[in-house]
């Protein structure tokens, strides 16, 4: 039988076409379908850990198993030692959190919990200078059987407070961030199970120090490595040799794994660890508290989410937890409703913003600042950027506060999207709207660039305030440069900046971004009553009065259309046969692991 | 042929030379690996100055890409500069990529190369035949479709396979992605089952589109030399087909086919970037991808050295096996 290879070739083509519209559009497998669906399970009730009641957490009892728990998350493990520059990033923590106990420990909406699992009790003591005594339970070990206590937490302070400085001026430690630790002038040890710490100023956030960043590393170890006899002993001021010492096997020896380094003094502690790919916790049976669930968890790196999601359908996964929002990963976790993948999003500590330079000769001018708050659509925005992976997301009205927490106002409600009230008010302060469309003032048209990194969600963004803000007569220019957050945006180097900041759940570190002179206030922004607004926010030890100072800063900075906040960026997760799992903004969803069950 | 090889050698010692400044230059000026910790807030200038200094962020490019020369020829491949990754130790991670690439790119190539020299040399024996109209259709289908849409394809198939098994009351077979830890496997069956559940999909993946180009070189060139002189020569001297094929035209028809496989072989070695995307493979491709994104120059150009290094071999092997294959070239 003859056939015309022209034929064949056609069938070839439109069976391969077929083939490929089918795979790579993406699969429809019914269920809830579709983008805008509700989010399968009571996701939000799961944030809410089983050990927590009030202010305080203790590992609840739970079913031991022998299960073998695989989760995916978008990069891997890579140190023990987070609180090191070089080091730092979130997906440790995604493991570090079942690993490192600490004073207090977050829930799954951030609310701070204390840990009577290794902690008596923490008050303020003394005030002016503020003191605050730090109660460790007794008993409380390592797993290699050496006791958890103050000398730890002398070394999580020394190797944090930035004040150990080498010849030429530079801190010695290079950690990764000092906040609150500089200001604790000493740590003293009455006893093994007694901690005080004498700040040289007020600090509310003291609950943030000794744990939630889990940075209490074992002492004992460091001072056997390093050669050192009493950590104790030694300040910021003491001899350099020896706090070198100190700080090259801090910095050093505790990064990738190594049994006999990194002990737990939580309910895991690491086993293996493959380089770029996965760490292994097992079930920490020295740990004072209730014992973990699961017996053992295995935490890979997958930095596609979409392969992320077929290995969690494939059964090769039982959770998916993505820092890193995917509209494509989301519709697929979605449609998987009906083999019993629950699928769930929440907002993260990330938020999208726009900073407006007060050194631009356009937005010194109020008028031009609000006129251009005005035009932006941040609803828009929220709907095509977010919306696909958080349904429920709206645009964030704070730069202080995160929706859903207690404060939280929207300061910038008023500003829709509505490019003819930002027409009147150009007009008002003298611009006249040209031929072209765009204000002009003194012969100059009114045009400003937005500076951003080349990522495609911001420049989708930028795309988008530009035919917003066309219409009120602003001509905005896309200003894509990678090398944008090197060093242009530390010199105040844009007209308008956008970028995220990656906010920690305390709020100490947002004077530097806020003050006259702070530095990160990168923009010269400058307001009296907003800096004595964050001193006394940042000092009041009255939670409320805080709380009531920076909500004020928070007010006055959106009456001085200063900062736009867009959204916030959101972190997906999805599981299937536990009962229990939410990702937790900084500590991912192992947060509560040692909770998990395992259901049919 | 000694100094031939010998040559070939040292002239590619300035062109690597020249390849890693350039490589080097355009990822350094390309970003900072520290821009995200100013996101941070509370993070100030003096500590991303003092974390710059010790990561020697500070010093101009040609200084650093200097500094990098006089230590990879000591034989330090030096660290990984990038935010997060705890200054690892280049050459461990680029030789742990390398094996990882490395079983992944043997088995597809294998598989890839047999098939299609097998399916090349029938298609041209048999011209025209309905089994040389399919092997055609299913070459261009493989060309026209690009390696992620393979790559999705076998995954959604292959879920739906182990679907199948499930339904059976058998064990899900066929993985998705790479393994999240080691597992030593036990009896030999074992290992076959581990083996061919975690390499069947993304071999499949890469040995499609290099069968492709395989078997459509074979065929091509077998069709040539099936045309030629002598074998007409043997065909008329009474000599079987099997014997006029095999003995041959074979042997010739293999040339092209040989200096392609070199070639890609190398190719397919030093970024299979897709594919181990998909299926979360940590190879060469994956370091190549997050070195750029990281802005890591250091880490970059390990992965430069082994593949260049491994281009240059290929390509030397598939000058000296078109020498062995053919007596009519003499390389000088």
């Amino acid at each position: 039988m003859s056939i015309k290879k022209s034929t064949l070739s056609a069938v070839a083509a439109v069976v391969g076409t077929s083939l490929v519209l089918s795979a790579c559009g993406g699969t429809d497998n019914g269920g809830n379908g579709g983008g805008a669906t509700e989010p399968n399970g009571d996701v939000a009730a799961m944030a809410v850990s089983k050990g927590q009641s009030g202010d305080e957490y203790t590992s609840p009892e739970v079913e031991q198993s022998t299960e073998t728990i695989t989760v995916s998350t978008d990069n891997p493990f890579t140190a023990y030692n987070n609180s090191a520059a070089d080091a730092n990033n979130s997906y440790n923590s995604f493991a570090l959190t079942m690993v490192l106990s600490g004073a207090y420990k977050l829930d799954g909406n951030d609310k701070v919990l204390l840990n009577k699992d290794v902690m008596e009790s923490v008050e303020i003591t003394g005030e002016d200078p503020q003191v605050v005594t730090w109660k460790i339970k007794p008993g409380v070990t390592w797993s290699d059987g050496e006791a958890w206590d103050c000398d730890d937490f002398h070394l999580t302070w020394l190797s944090q407070t930035g004040k150990a400085k080498d010849e030429k001026g530079g801190d010695i430690f290079t950690a990764a961030g000092t906040t609150g630790y500089e200001i604790i002038e000493k740590v003293e040890c009455p006893s093994p199970t007694e901690v005080v710490t004498t700040f040289s100023e007020n600090y509310p956030d003291y609950k943030s120090l000794f744990g939630v960043s889990l940075d209490v590393l074992p002492a004992h170890v460091l001072e056997k490595g390093a050669g050192v006899e009493d950590i104790t002993k030694l300040t910021p001021t003491s001899d350099l040799a020896e706090l070198k010492k100190v700080a090259e096997f801090w910095k050093t020896k505790w990064n990738g794994f190594d049994a006999a380094l990194m002990p737990s003094s939580a309910q895991y502690k690491i086993t293996a660890f493959e380089q770029n790919n996965s760490v292994t916790l097992e079930r920490n049976e020295s740990f004072i508290g209730n014992k973990g669930g699961p017996a053992k968890i295995v935490l890979r790196g997958i930095s596609d989410q979409v392969a992320q999601a077929q290995a969690l359908e494939n059964g090769e996964v039982m959770v998916n937890s993505m820092a890193q929002p995917d509209a494509n990963a989301a519709e697929r976790l979605r449609n998987l409703s009906a083999q019993g993948v629950i699928f769930g999003a929440s907002n993260g500590l990330s938020f999208e913003h726009l900073d407006l330079n007060f050194k631009n000769k356009w937005l010194k001018d109020a008028a031009v600042r609000k006129a251009f708050m005005q035009c932006v659509n941040r609803d828009e925005l929220t709907e095509k950027l977010i919306r696909p992976v958080l349904e429920d997301a709206k645009p964030l009205g704070s730069l202080v506060f995160f929706q859903g927490e207690e404060g939280y106002v929207d300061n910038y409600a008023a500003y829709t999207g509505d490019a003819n009230a930002a027409k009147a008010t150009l007009e008002g302060a003298g611009f006249t709207i040209g031929s072209d469309g765009i204000a002009a003032k003194g012969g100059e048209k009114l045009s400003l660039k937005i500076a951003h990194t080349d990522i495609p969600r911001r420049k989708q963004t930028v795309e988008l305030i530009q035919s917003h803000c066309k219409p009120a007569g602003i001509d905005v220019v896309d200003d894509t440069d990678p090398n944008f957050l090197d060093t242009r945006v530390s010199q105040g180097d844009y007209d308008i900046a956008l970028f995220a900041w990656s906010a920690a759940p305390f709020k100490s570190g947002q004077k530097s971004i806020y003050s006259t002179g702070g530095g990160q206030n990168w923009s010269a922004y400058t307001n009296k009553e907003v800096d004595a607004a964050f001193i006394d926010a940042s000092t009041n030890l009255d939670e409320a009065a805080s709380r009531d100072a920076y909500a004020k800063a928070d007010k006055l900075m959106a009456e001085d259309n200063y900062s736009l906040p867009l959204y916030q960026l959101p972190r997906m997760f999805a599981f299937k046969g536990l009962d229990k799992v939410y990702f937790q903004s900084y500590y991912g969803t192992l947060w509560n692991a040692n909770e998990w069950v395992k259901v049919s | 042929m000694i100094r031939y090889i010998i040559r070939r050698l040292l002239i590619s010692i300035p062109i690597l030379m020249i390849g890693s400044f350039l490589a080097f230059l355009m990822v350094a000026a390309a970003g900072n690996p520290l821009g995200e910790f100013r996101q941070r807030p509370g993070v100030t200038e003096e500590q991303v100055r003092a974390l710059e200094i010790s990561l020697g962020l500070d010093q101009p490019i040609i200084v650093r890409y200097w500094n990098w020369l006089l230590d990879f020829i000591r034989g330090d491949w030096g660290e990984s500069i990038a935010l997060g990754q705890a200054s690892v130790d280049v050459f461990d991670s680029v030789m742990r990529s390398l094996g990882i690439t490395t079983r992944l790119v043997i088995g597809a190539e294998v598989v890839a190369i047999t098939l299609g020299v097998t399916i090349g040399v029938l298609a041209a024996v048999k011209q025209y035949s309905i089994f040389d109209y399919v092997a055609t259709s299913a070459a261009f289908l493989m060309f026209s479709m690009p390696v992620f849409c393979v790559a999705v394809i076998l995954k959604t198939y292959g879920i739906q396979f182990n679907n199948v098994l499930e339904g059976m009351g058998l064990d899900r077979w066929l993985s998705t992605v790479s393994p999240g830890e080691t597992i030593s496997a036990g009896s030999f069956t074992e290992w076959v089952y581990r083996y061919t559940s975690l390499y069947t999909l993304p071999t499949l993946t890469l040995a499609a589109i290099s069968f492709a180009a395989y078997s459509r070189f074979q065929r091509a060139s077998m069709l040539e030399t099936l045309h030629s002189d002598y074998v007409r020569t043997a065909k008329a001297k009474g000599l079987s087909q099997r014997r006029v094929i095999m003995r041959h035209a074979f042997r010739n028809a293999m040339i092209p086919v040989t200096t392609l496989f070199s070639i890609n072989f190398a190719v397919v070695f030093t970024g299979a970037i897709v594919t181990e995307t998909v299926f979360a493979w940590r190879g060469m491709g994956y370091l190549l991808v997050s070195s750029v994104r990281q802005f890591d120059p250091y880490m970059l150009m390990g992965w430069l050295m082994v593949t260049a290094t491994l281009v240059i071999i290929f390509n030397l092997v598939a000058d000296i096996m078109y020498g062995v294959l053919d007596p009519r070239i003499r390389l000088a």
